[in-house]
């Protein structure tokens, strides 16, 4: 088999071990960096409190009918994990809510790290780059901040992560089979994007990964036909009509008469501009949410500098992932490729798949197992170049400043992201503020004293929170921190 | 190595403000309490709902410091003050939660609201009663 960087290198078993588990320090102190300010953040109004009302004094089995019964999208476990956790919080919502998804970020890091195999010095490097890289990727970004109140998003990123992992193993065992189709089912019912599971396993699998067997790998594919039967044939759900929700569009967001009005007698147009965008949203941080940020701020004179500062550090990644696909021997048998050109390999493969999965609109933390799986594939390219540097001197510099740029521009934006939470605990807080005008418009929540009841829990809690005014104590850093919501 | 020193930084700067925030002084979580008028003048919804629910006086005067507002100190009521920092949503929100806009005051700020060229403002003021003509009343204190 072919070495390089991302390579586990015949070591000692202890040192190999050695340099993992400081990967996997760094990634926790990364981790609880963000994790500091989510805990600070109260359950959501928008979006997450409808969720906690659809399932507050509903019984398991008419939930779940429920589910199977709606039309455009089809996520029948979506609410049951929202359920579990509400009856068991014991009326701790914010507690148990928040603890859940601390949980979710600690272990996206740490299967992330784990999927790297660290196991010396310079792919330890490679690693806390690619720690950066994700966790500063507004893709994941999205997955943390917004919880509804479970990001059903940063779920199916922790099952592709962990059906990878999985797969990554030297050879399958039932119960290795029976946890990767178990996260495809959980991924497949909560949202459309679980699909991508399968795409992780099936590409693992061209890649030589044998973690999983093949007897599972044909039932994963069956469970896909069967989720397809079901959707579009059986309960013929389809899929979300222009109508559904604005979307971005060239310079600005288009609202659903616009979209309809636009491309409404042919939509795939607009479908197809979806898919490139998602793919260039992972790749060089533009467009966001479909629009085009930086150059139409540029032409206005507005642009920012946390617009360049993404754009360069994306667009210097996807070099350096382009630099090391083109420089790897891939007409070979996959058994002889390295675990980066593997990376590489599953990160080709899911970013568009997962840009197709979202032609309906563009968001960016649709895009989150595509960021993810981009923050793999730039370990496998800095642990190449790491490891075997140019031998001439001035591409040797000009490698150096390229990776040290990249963990700069990355690492900034970890700091972003950290920023962005500090403004959606004011603003997710200020939201329970207008209570009284969200129960003016869903009158039904104050039928069932259960629901009532949950609603003032859940206002009393965010609103006696204490916390930090972005407004009040501005960063001096504003304009170099990421401050787009898509 | 170079290639890590970003990426090394950001784990001692979260290690930093983690131990920092251990002693109640994370660099970028300042809570700070804010009065009735310094939260209507900056954007602090959820506080001034806390606030007024637990009995504080609305019409009021209070201090505001530097930062606020602007770089000077005031001494304002909250809805004075949600006016100078020209939020809608904040008027909005004082009104529906008890506090008192009488007629001389609403045609005073709705004036005033058209004078600065704060549009949204002058015609949500201007839907809570009879259109405004300005210039032929005087002006409210």
């Amino acid at each position: 088999m072919i070495m390089d960087a991302a390579d586990p290198r015949p070591a000692t078993v202890a040192e190999g071990t050695r340099w993992a588990r400081w990967a996997q320090i760094y990634g926790a102190v990364v981790a609880a960096g963000l994790a500091f300010f989510l805990w600070r953040i109260p359950v959501q109004v928008s979006d997450s409190l409808g969720n906690l009302m659809a399932v507050a004094s509903v019984p398991w089995g008419d939930l779940l009918r429920d589910q199977f019964a709606s039309t455009a999208f089809f996520r029948p476990l979506l609410l049951a994990q929202t359920k579990a956790l509400l009856d068991a919080s014991a009326g701790h919502y914010f507690v148990v809510f928040r603890a859940f998804q601390v949980v979710q970020v600690f272990a996206c890091v740490w299967l992330f790290v784990r999927m790297l195999r660290v196991r010396g010095g310079a792919q330890l490097a490679a690693a806390m780059v690619a720690v950066t890289v994700l966790t500063g990727s507004h893709t994941f970004a999205g997955t943390i901040r917004e919880a509804y109140p479970i990001n059903n998003y940063m779920t199916v990123v922790l099952c592709c992560l962990a059906a990878v992992n999985v797969q990554m193993g030297e050879r399958s065992r039932w119960y290795s089979d029976v946890l990767v189709l178990a996260a495809l089912t959980l991924a497949m019912g909560t949202i459309e994007t679980g699909l991508l599971v399968w795409g992780c396993l099936f590409m693992g699998y061209v890649a030589a990964w044998r973690g999983v067997s093949r007897s599972a790998l044909v039932i994963a594919t069956m469970l896909v036909v069967a989720y397809f039967a079901l959707r579009f044939v059986v309960l013929d759900v389809g899929t979300p009509n222009l109508m559904e929700r604005s979307s971005g569009y060239g310079f600005r967001r288009l609202e659903p008469s616009e979209l309809d009005a636009r491309f409404g007698a042919f939509p795939y147009p607009f479908y197809a501009y979806n898919i490139v965008a998602s793919i260039g949203t992972v790749l060089f941080s533009e467009p966001r949410g479909g629009v085009w940020i930086l150059p139409r701020e540029w032409r206005a004179g507005n642009a920012e500098p946390w617009m360049w500062i993404n754009v360069v550090s994306s667009t210097l990644v996807t070099l350096l992932v382009g630099w090391y696909a083109a420089s790897r021997t891939w007409r070979q048998r996959p058994l002889n490729w390295s675990h980066g050109q593997r990376l590489v390999w599953v990160a080709a493969a899911v970013i568009p798949v997962n840009a197709a999965i979202s032609f309906p609109y563009t968001k960016g933390q649709i895009m989150s197992v595509g960021g993810l799986f981009f923050a793999a594939a730039c370990y496998a390219a800095v642990a190449a170049l790491l490891d075997a540097p140019p031998a001439r001197p001035l591409l040797r510099l000009l490698a150096a400043l390229v990776v040290a740029a990249i963990g700069v521009g990355w690492s900034w934006r970890v700091l972003g992201v950290q920023h962005s939470l500090l403004y959606s605990a004011f603003t997710q807080r200020n939201e329970w503020a207008h209570t009284d005008l969200w129960i003016r418009d869903h009158p039904e929540s104050q039928r069932d004293p259960q629901v009532a009841a949950l609603v003032e829990a859940l206002r009393i809690q965010a609103v006696s929170r204490r916390v930090a005014n972005p407004h009040a104590d501005p960063s001096p850093f504003e304009k170099y921190f990421d401050s787009e919501t898509d | 190595m170079v290639a890590a020193s970003g990426p090394a930084v950001l784990g001692l700067v979260t290690v930093a403000m983690l131990l920092m925030a251990a002693g109640g002084r994370h660099p970028m979580w300042r809570v700070r309490d804010f009065n009735l008028s310094e939260a209507a003048g900056s954007r602090d919804a959820a506080t001034v709902v806390s606030l007024l629910s637990s009995g504080e006086d609305s019409t009021r005067a209070r201090l505001i410091r530097p930062g606020v507002l602007d770089t000077r100190w005031h001494r304002l009521t909250p809805l004075e003050a949600a006016f100078e920092s020209r939020r809608v949503d904040m008027i909005d929100l004082l009104l529906r939660h008890g506090v008192t806009l009488d007629e001389p005051g609403r045609v005073a700020l709705t004036c005033r609201a058209r004078a600065r060229g704060d549009g949204d403002i002058a015609r949500y003021l201007e839907t809570r009663g009879a259109p405004v003509s300005c210039g032929s009343e005087p002006a409210h204190q």
